[in-house]
């Protein structure tokens, strides 16, 4: 069996600078992740041919980072899914089980560095499901990783900066976007309380400001307290219909307008890939601005499982810089626990890193109290609306399943196999659970979450099956 | 939950004997809790392939009530008022060896005269059964023509619709600490979210049974083991017709040779087109949900042994429970010995097809004291303490000649 001293599972800005920082202090680190090459979303490397405007320190501060990474002795597998984690009780070792062309089927540990970062939140509408309505996380993807343009006219709408990053991309690469849609409608009275924790976060600013300028430069319309309600087509999305919300986020029927379109990208915010949390069942808290549980964890980013931490966006959604700082000290912390060092030698260094994530910690806050979704959204579904793609469970049976006494998630996954399918849930759990709070009237935490067994991907059969094993009469 | 605390009865354990139970108690008009640790169907429950099964019936005693159990199926997705997802399908257990079906001779000559066709079906008919069957080092199979399956949630679900419009109180979410007494009577139950009373507690709590036991000086003699089991995508490649289990197993060391996991081939089909796979046992008092980091390995490798087909078929998820076993092979059934107020429905072999009936039974014990329907004394719990405390074991092939219980 392969065995190592830490893995860490993504390389984002969290997993990347764990890896950096746990090789710098003498751990032996494999690093995992499923694309080809290191990043994760924020850091994405584009593609030469395709290679647009993109802001520079954000670069510099990318390739100073993989410099570092490429001159350490971490080993890094690319393009290798982990499937599994396991206790090998034999061993009293995490076991690691991996898909790839080139990794070993399995790997021990006795440290795992979850950084797993985060995906686009979705909010269930009629037409959703067309082909053409995609997130604004799959627009950036298409743009820059494929050049591929998602539309030509094209509807943005959803909260927060993503989707304006979203929509700036989308005008440089070429499409007519005839309006951005901010679903939050006290954007600047709930930004003022916040104004302190924009001190110091300049570069920040200056990343938003550059955004906006692509809309101002079109004249493209930036609509607050508005959504996309509805998208219609025959086979992919052709007319969106749009409408002012309500104080809480209830659309508002006389406003409703058509408008063609050949794309629609929705970008509601980011829900924390938390699958292998809830895999190992580790202790979890309900936070309400993700809108999801979470798991717990100690000073050194730790969870309650031993040897499992959690670091970055996969935690809780506050950002590359925040998730850098934490991957920093859990790399610390797992190299104190392997007898690398002592805490009393990274005493100053810990001390300096705590100041700068007090600070990410606020601004983190700061967006994560401006942009949570009002409860209204979910109320655009109609009955026949899909809930669960994969399994394409409507509304209505969603609703059935509630009225038989379900009072978790769980159930409704169970009467109605929401959830059940290859994703497991990821689009759909939230949206189960707010759904359910609605109709139960009780709250999205009372609800609970999907369980996730392994694999947290699907895997064939061929590739776990072991042809050398013993069959006994 | 706008209750009160007060209830005719609480039933403990929401899986589907729970369920049950719970649907006939509110039936009979009886003001019933149903109390669950954690949600419906969270223990063995959720985790079976719902086989409504005759065939591997205990064979001293339990054939009169399983029936009587098995004969409500045909009608009950019309009490219900809704699809449980239930089937009339046939069972084929693949053979390798003749001492295999030699195993089975016992149950061979005694299903069929109670009405349960069992019987040995030569390889070239297996072929014609199921042709994707691996034929290589096929002795033949037993074959029980007149099994079922149901979707184990629905059932579970249809339980539960119609005892929530019969006023039933579900309590998820409440996991029991402690019983309530008043001198030797049971008189409710102390949870994490409060204490609540009644004049009836009927335990339903199988692999938890021995635990709550042990709280009140009742060691029942009740073994877990972990079962486990996993699912694929829809896979059209291939379509079988039955349930397809092995006589065949493999071994495989989880901690050490002390503690093997062995793993049989069961297969199904869901209606769906998934494939439900393979089911992995290893003894043990753990009670928690995580799979061996062996069995999805263990439980890929038996299945493509016998359908090397589905090597191209994707798994989307593998679990765990734990299940129950008992000496006899008989439940724990009926009032407790000297504890008035306390009834146990616990540790039935395939809870699936029991289910009915146990919900009849334990509303005549509410209702009247006694059992009509049936003569439950042999169930009755006491006998089990009387036992010797064996552990249960995985039984291995490399020692003695034996063979996993259907």
């Amino acid at each position: 069996m392969k065995q190592t001293e830490l893995i860490i599972i993504g390389a984002g800005p969290a997993g990347i600078q764990a890896a950096i920082t746990a090789s710098e202090l003498e751990v032996e680190v494999t690093l995992i992740d499923s694309q080809p090459s290191v990043g994760g979303q924020y850091f994405k490397q584009v593609p030469e041919e395709f290679n647009i405007h993109d802001s520079s320190s954000h670069q510099k501060q990318a390739s100073e980072l993989f410099n570092k990474l490429n001159n350490s002795r971490v080993k890094y597998l690319p393009e290798t899914l982990v499937w599994g984690i396991f206790h090998n009780p034999k061993t009293d070792l995490w076991q690691v089980t991996l898909q790839g062309e080139s990794c070993p089927s399995r790997i021990e540990s006795a440290f795992i560095i979850i950084a797993t970062g985060a995906y686009d939140r979705s909010i269930p509408f009629p037409g959703w499901d067309l082909p053409g309505v995609i997130t604004a996380g799959a627009a950036q993807i298409m743009i820059k990783n494929q050049g591929i343009l998602p539309g030509k006219q094209v509807i943005v709408s959803g909260t927060g900066p993503l989707q304006l990053a979203a929509a700036s991309n989308l005008i440089e690469a070429g499409a007519k976007v005839q309006a951005v849609l901010e679903c939050n409608q006290k954007l600047f009275i709930r930004g003022i309380h916040h104004l302190p924790s924009i001190w110091g976060q300049w570069r920040r600013l200056q990343e938003g400001f550059q955004y906006t300028e692509n809309l101002i430069k079109t004249k493209t319309p930036y609509r607050i307290g508005w959504s996309v309600i509805k998208a219609d087509g025959f086979e992919k999305v052709e007319e969106a219909t749009i409408g002012k919300l309500d104080s809480v986020g209830n659309p508002i029927q006389k406003s409703y307008q058509k408008i063609a379109v050949d794309a629609v990208v929705v970008g509601y915010g980011l829900t924390p890939s938390t699958e292998f949390f809830r895999l190992l069942d580790v202790d979890m808290r309900y936070s309400k601005s993700e809108g999801i549980f979470l798991p717990k964890r100690n000073e050194f980013f730790q969870t309650n499982a031993q040897g499992i931490y959690a670091v970055g966006d996969c935690a809780g959604i506050g950002g590359a810089k925040l998730a850098m700082q934490e991957g920093k000290i859990a790399a610390i912390d797992v190299a104190v626990q392997s007898g690398k060092t002592s805490l009393t030698n990274m005493e100053t260094t810990l001390n300096q890193i705590e100041r700068k994530l007090n600070r990410e910690q606020k601004f983190a806050k700061m967006l994560g109290e401006i942009f949570s979704l009002p409860d209204g959204l979910f109320s655009f579904a109609q009955p026949d609306t899909i809930i669960c793609r994969c399994e394409q469970i409507s509304l209505s049976e969603i609703k059935e399943a509630i009225s038989f006494g379900a009072q978790s998630v769980t159930d409704i996954k169970n009467i109605t196999r929401s959830g059940m399918g290859n994703c497991q849930g990821r689009t759909c759990g939230s949206i189960l659970s707010q759904i359910l709070a609605k109709e139960a009237r009780c709250n999205p935490e009372d609800c609970q979450y999907l369980n996730i067994r392994p694999p947290v991907h699907p895997i064939l059969v061929e590739t776990i099956e072991e042809e050398t094993t013993e069959v006994l009469s | 939950m706008k209750t009160t605390n007060t209830f005719d009865v609480i039933i403990v354990g929401a899986g589907v004997v729970g369920c049950s139970i719970a649907y006939h108690l509110t039936k009979a008009g009886f003001k019933v809790a149903l109390v669950e640790q954690k949600h419906v169907g969270s223990g063995a429950s959720g985790a079976n392939f719902g086989m409504v099964q005759s065939n591997d019936v205990e064979i001293k005693h339990s054939i009169p009530m399983v029936l009587k159990s098995y004969k409500r199926f045909d009608n009950l997705e019309k009490e219900l008022g809704m699809s449980i997802g239930f089937r009339r399908i046939a069972s084929l257990r693949l053979l390798s060896s003749e001492s295999q079906w030699m195993n089975s001779k016992d149950r061979a000559s005694i299903l069929p005269k109670v009405g349960i066709p069992y019987e040995y079906l030569p390889p070239e008919r297996v072929a014609e059964i199921e042709p994707e069957v691996n034929p290589n080092g096929l002795f033949g199979a037993t074959y029980a023509s007149f099994q079922g399956q149901v979707n184990p949630f629905l059932l579970m679900w249809g339980f539960l619709k119609n005892a929530h419009r019969q006023g039933l109180s579900l309590l998820t979410y409440h996991e029991v600490n402690n019983f309530l007494m008043e001198g030797s009577r049971v008189v409710g139950v102390d949870t994490t979210k409060g204490k609540l009373y009644a004049d009836k507690v009927v335990l339903a709590t199988a692999a938890w049974t021995r635990k709550l036991g042990l709280l009140i000086g009742q060691n029942w003699n009740i073994h877990t083991f972990r079962a486990s089991a996993m699912v694929t995508e829809r896979f059209s490649d291939l379509q079988i017709h039955s349930i397809v289990t092995s006589a065949d197993h493999i071994e495989a060391a989880v901690n050490g040779p002390e503690d093997a996991e062995l793993t049989v081939m069961a297969l199904s089909q869901t209606q769906e087109g998934n494939f439900l796979i393979a089911q992995a046992d290893r003894p043990g008092e753990v009670l928690d949900g995580k799979i061996s980091h062996v069995a999805p390995r263990t439980m890929s490798t038996i299945t493509t042994r016998f359908f090397p087909i589905l090597r191209k078929a994707k798994i989307i998820r593998t679990w765990t429970a734990p299940t129950t076993y008992t000496d006899d092979g008989m439940p724990l059934l009926g009032p407790v010995k000297d504890l008035p107020g306390l009834i146990l429905a616990a540790s039935f072999r395939s809870a699936v097809v029991h289910s009915p009936i146990a919900g009849e039974i334990i509303t005549e014990l509410v209702n009247q004291g006694y059992c009509d329907l049936l003569d439950i004394s042999p169930f009755a719990p006491e006998r089990t303490m009387m036992e010797a405390d064996t552990v249960y074991k995985v039984k291995s092939t490399k020692t003695e000649s034996n063979e996993m219980p259907e």
